[in-house]
């Protein structure tokens, strides 16, 4: 039999040192921006009953989910995804509550990626959700609030919004099979412009238009401009009005030259329905944030609550920047007689009170302790001594 | 700013490309003459190529670490995920088909159909489309030998002249779809480095409208 004890499933890592604390730095830094927001955190269980993660407006692709079968043959999912079991908490045990409610969390999330894709399964994420209110100020916030999250780690982002509505709208008005919708969002998805054309030939009006231009609808205001001119009807149009209000006080915000417009941003179309946004940093090939407004998503919970929200990818932000980090390596070793150690520890104290990172010496020798100091490259050795009831410490520095 | 990242995929797509590139009046000297080298700049530009293997393109692409990436539509079908394929190159021109032996019928009888390829995920989207269950067997080369040595009913390959077919007995029993070479784009890139991604693409298809006419 083959024993697999000495390494880690596919897709998970272990992180150590450096890696931990800049993962820890990532999300202490955007878990702090949360609650001076006053989002206030869960914690839900790592595996849930594989129905809160299956819904009409949420359904989760069941090849991403590791399950398992709990004891009387129920199948349990570990968690895909943190806003479902959030709005699970919200539409349940959080229903008497008054609305709004801000909520965040900041735990993993697991899927399962095709083998060898050199993706993670295990993900640390963290988020908000804004749950219980409409409108645009519910919008502008978490937005602004994405925006912030993604600064206050690095300068080099951007945060790419779009509006799922425009393109519902304007599809509805397109004459085809249900089929033949789902391959044209896929092609706006993906912007592949050539298959599009191609797929659209038959439709010659206003609306075929409009969707072969969708996936072109991206970059600055210009964009907004271009929407209007060929908004094929009412409902089209006042989407991108929402859509420019939204803009317009991004940029007054000062956040012009980090926010994008894509309007071809048209995925889980089911699940979204409104406004849609996506954050990029330097050096991550794929989106670190993404998020937008899920008024639906709780009726899945037996609810009716209007939801906006957004969940970051902390582990590949910690990844992909240099945060400044402070040097945890002892600056003391404390060398001492077992017999000796309440004054040992209480020199510790002292010493650590004061900043300094102590190492207690698990050695029965000054020699062994001196060894060991050396490779780890601790430059200052307190040696604690007890005589006749009064403690003294000499220090020895190494170079 | 770091360069923009193009990887080829090496042979025939890499020719056909490199013409392209120096259509748009790139210096393609360095990649014309190469040696052994892989990765390449492009003279007087921000841009180097980057020389792979046509799956590992799209891997490239997908993980950031190539920006743009040319691959045939054979490629993205078996092994794409998550990029924005925003061109058609036009070249590269072949197709998918299912194929067996001249004169045997396929879609007759209730027996498990055997499928041989090199494309099984490609065999697999078709045959769900049919609603048809298979069975599909994976072959690395030679494909047209499955159903000749009797390991499978018919093959799902990419033809192009469909000579190889006919010299073996085999015939296409049905075309899957149309194949040619694409021009694919990392999502992220696409949002971090829209001016020179969008100046490229505008650069190819002007080179593409002078060629038809």
């Amino acid at each position: 039999m083959t024993r697999y004890g000495k390494m880690v499933p596919e897709g998970t890592c272990d992180l150590l040192f450096k890696e931990c604390e800049s993962l820890r730095e990532v999300q202490n830094r955007m878990t702090e921006l949360f609650k001076t927001r006053g989002f206030n955190e869960v914690i839900t269980p790592s595996f849930e009953f594989y129905d809160v993660f299956t819904g009409k407006a949420n359904a989760i692709p069941q090849e991403m989910m590791y399950k398992l079968i709990d004891s009387k043959g129920r199948i349990i999912a570990l968690r895909p995804d943190n806003t479902m079991p959030v709005m699970r908490v919200a539409a349940t045990k959080l229903k008497g509550f008054q609305p709004p409610l801000r909520l965040f969390y900041n735990q993993n999330v697991f899927r399962i990626n095709p083998s060898l894709s050199g993706r993670k399964d295990e993900i640390p994420q963290c988020g908000i959700e804004l749950l219980g209110l409409r409108g645009i100020k519910a919008d502008l916030e978490v937005i602004a609030t994405a925006i912030d999250t993604l600064k206050c780690v690095t300068g080099e982002f951007r945060i790419e919004i779009g509006h799922i509505g425009y393109f519902k709208a304007i599809i509805d008005g397109l004459k085809c099979s249900d089929e033949e919708k789902e391959q044209i969002r896929l092609y706006i998805e993906s912007k592949n412009y050539a298959a599009l054309t191609d797929i659209l030939k038959e439709n010659d009006n206003k609306s075929g238009y409009a969707l072969n231009e969708l996936p072109r609808l991206f970059g600055g205001e210009e964009v907004l401009d271009r929407a209007i001119e060929i908004a094929p009807n009412e409902a089209a149009l006042d989407t991108i009005k929402y859509l420019r209000s939204i803009y317009d006080a991004l940029c007054k915000m000062g956040y012009k030259d980090k926010v994008l417009i894509d309007l071809g941003l048209v995925q889980q179309i089911d699940y979204y329905t409104g406004v849609i946004f996506r954050g990029y940093i330097q050096n991550s090939g794929d989106y670190v944030l993404s998020g937008g407004r899920y008024d639906c998503l709780a009726e899945s919970f037996g609810a009716e609550m209007a939801a906006t929200g957004f969940g970051v990818n902390t582990e590949a932000i910690a990844r992909c920047v240099n945060l400044n980090q402070k040097n945890n390596n002892p600056d003391v070793i404390i060398y001492y007689d077992a017999k000796n150690a309440k004054a040992a520890f209480e020199h510790m104290e002292t010493l650590t009170s004061s900043g300094l990172i102590c190492e207690m010496s698990g050695f029965d020798s000054i020699e062994e302790t001196r060894n060991y100091a050396k490779i780890r490259g601790i430059s200052r050795i307190d040696i604690v001594s007890v005589e006749k009831n009064s403690v003294s410490i000499q220090s020895e520095y190494l170079q | 700013m770091k360069p923009l990242r193009i990887a080829l995929t090496k042979g025939r797509l890499e020719k056909d490309t490199v013409e392209l590139f120096e259509k748009i009046g790139f210096d393609c000297s360095k990649i014309r003459d190469k040696g052994r080298k892989l990765i390449l700049p492009i003279p007087g530009t921000d841009i180097e190529i980057v020389l792979a293997k046509a799956a590992d393109v799209i891997t490239y692409v997908e993980h950031g670490v190539c920006d743009v990436g040319v691959v045939g539509k054979d490629t993205i079908m078996e092994n794409g995920h998550s990029f924005y394929e925003v061109l058609d190159l036009g070249f590269g021109k072949c197709r998918f088909a299912l194929a067996g032996p001249v004169g045997r019928p396929f879609f007759t009888g209730y027996n498990m159909k055997c499928i041989a390829t090199k494309y099984p995920k490609v065999a697999r989207e078709y045959f769900k489309k049919r609603g048809m269950d298979v069975q599909i067997i994976k072959i690395e080369g030679s494909v047209e030998l499955a159903p000749l040595l009797g390991l499978s009913d018919a093959i799902v390959d990419i033809v192009e002249t469909g000579t190889t077919l006919k010299e073996n007995g085999l015939e296409i029993i049905e075309e899957i779809c149309p194949i040619s070479a694409r021009m694919i784009i990392n999502i992220a890139s696409m949002k971090l480095k829209k001016e020179e991604i969008e100046s490229l693409t505008k650069k190819i298809e002007a080179v593409k409208e002078a060629n038809k006419q």
